[in-house]
């Protein structure tokens, strides 16, 4: 499949609240969002892996100079969280700053904004 | 392959800041101008033009700065190019013209960057800066600060970073930049605390940690071995070029704490040049955000991993110090107009290395190294200067 199928499908799926990536059936490693050759190995065939949505809080920040479109939702909390299937992804997270830690167990959490679909993380087991 | 006989024979700019008045043309003209004066060559002697831009069609509505270029220089019928790699255009540019003339097929490459930022507001320059992030980051709303944040707190927690080393970086270059009349920030000296009070933009990273956004141009001229020999009394030798790209998501990217792109650009441009960083007198390093700074200076082996900080707290990357880093006052405090930014690090190693950077000049200077990042650490352009 090429580049703008996957990316078409990943998004698809994101607006039927599901989060799935792409498995390398040479090397076995893991994405989250889809690229059109694996970037350990380079091939270009993909299995589909569907992720439970619960990760782990790699590094975040709060974003206080947010670009024109998210002004509305200043300051944007955004967090790097690894999956536990494997596989990393950015996003907004929903949680206070007594929340962030590092190390901090986090699940998806699909929120409507402007009538599309949004991938976020919350705490795990939060509100 | 070897670089050896490629020079700089001529080198210019306009003062870097918020210019009132000025256009895209005009600042092309002077810094240009002042660079032909400075190599003493004709107009005619240019055989082709390199030019360097992030966002003209953006910032001022004007695309074409190729046309645009030949034209206001009066240069019309010559071949005229546009590099793109970012915030590191500039320093794009320059390899480029090494290329073009290392190729035989140009004697005299003029390489000219622009930007014109303050013609829109700071919320408008963020978003189209943001542009140069993946397409996911850009939908979740995460700019290239964001990126760099995530970056630094990780070197906190593992690497022993500390916020007061951050600051120091801030402090270190507004203190070169009183020394330098060019620069966006000449008159303003700024404190640890003054650092540390700044608002935040994307914590840990507060205000006075960003390059702030400037207007400016800067040029030089590249040129062949056969050509110096003509005109130039004091060409300054390239002597290594390397260039390198990442993985484009920082999410993607095996290595969260560094950017691979500037290991291997340095590892390419030492190679070239024959050379170890032991034999570097003094570097500019891209500092658009302080942790910048210190975290390539490591990729880049001049100091071990965790060690950079501490060596800016001894004194050692002070313009007085062992091994002087961003001596113009850096991207921080000299000013960041993108699309010259790489050209203005090259152009401030060349004074140095001729003895012309006055009150600011390092003593003894016979090696320069240049560091120019696109996006966040996806493209990255390493040159090294001789004197020759």
């Amino acid at each position: 499949m090429n580049d703008k199928s996957l990316i078409q499908e990943f998004k698809e799926n994101l607006k039927k609240r599901k989060l799935i990536g792409t498995k390398c059936r040479t090397c076995g490693s893991i994405g989250v969002y889809p690229n059109s050759q694996c970037r350990k190995c380079g091939n270009a065939s993909f299995e589909k892996v569907k992720f439970s949505g619960k990760g782990t809080l790699i590094t975040y920040t709060i974003l206080h100079a947010v670009p024109l479109r998210f002004k509305e939702n200043a300051p944007l909390v955004i967090g790097l969280v690894e999956l536990e299937e494997g596989g990393r992804i950015s996003a907004q997270l929903n949680a206070s700053q007594d929340e962030l830690s590092v190390g901090k167990k986090l699940e998806a959490i699909f929120q409507e904004i402007d009538g599309r679909i949004l991938l976020k993380f919350k705490p795990l087991g939060g509100i | 392959m070897k670089v050896e006989s490629i020079f700089i024979t001529g080198v210019g700019q306009t003062k870097y800041g918020k210019l009132e008045g000025q256009s895209l043309s005009s600042l092309i003209y002077e810094a240009a101008s002042m660079t032909l004066l400075d190599a003493s060559i004709a107009r005619s002697q240019i055989d082709a033009i390199v030019i360097s831009n992030l966002a003209s069609n953006r910032f001022n509505d004007q695309q074409n700065l190729t046309a645009l270029c030949a034209d206001v220089l009066g240069l019309s019928g010559t071949p005229a190019f546009r590099t793109g790699a970012s915030s590191a255009s500039g320093a794009a540019a320059i390899q480029q013209a090494v290329m073009m003339v290392k190729s035989g097929m140009f004697d005299n490459v003029l390489v000219i960057g622009v930007e014109l930022m303050n013609q829109v507001p700071t919320d408008v320059s963020t978003s189209i800066l943001a542009n140069s992030t993946h397409p996911w980051e850009q939908e979740q709303g995460i700019t290239i600060p964001a990126l760099a944040a995530m970056c630094t707190r990780l070197n906190m927690i593992h690497n022993g970073l500390t916020r007061e080393q951050l600051a120091l970086v801030a402090v270190k270059n507004h203190k070169n930049a009183l020394l330098n009349p060019l620069a966006h920030f000449h008159h303003k000296k700024v404190t640890i605390e003054d650092v540390m009070n700044s608002p935040i933009i994307a914590d840990p990273l507060r205000l006075y940690d960003f390059s702030p956004r400037s207007d400016g141009a800067a040029a030089i001229i590249i040129s062949s071995g056969k050509s110096v020999k003509k005109f130039c009394e004091q060409p300054i030798r390239i002597t290594g070029i390397g260039a390198a790209t990442d993985v484009f998501a920082y999410m993607d990217r095996e290595n969260l704490m560094s950017l691979d792109a500037t290991r291997l650009a340095a590892e390419r441009a030492l190679k070239t040049a024959g050379m170890t960083q032991k034999e570097i007198d003094i570097l500019e390093v891209h500092d658009a955000f302080t942790p910048l700074e210190l975290v390539n200076l490591e990729d880049m082996c001049f100091f071990e991993r965790g060690s950079a900080g501490k060596a800016l707290e001894e004194g050692i990357t002070e313009r007085e110090g062992q091994l002087p880093v961003n001596v113009s006052g850096g991207l921080k405090a000299k000013g960041h107009p993108v699309g010259a930014t790489g050209i203005g690090q090259v152009l401030e190693l060349t004074l140095q290395l001729r003895n012309e950077a006055g009150k600011r000049q390092v003593p003894g200077v016979e090696t320069g190294l240049a560091h120019a990042i696109g996006g966040f650490g996806n493209n990255v352009f390493v040159t090294i200067l001789s004197r020759t």
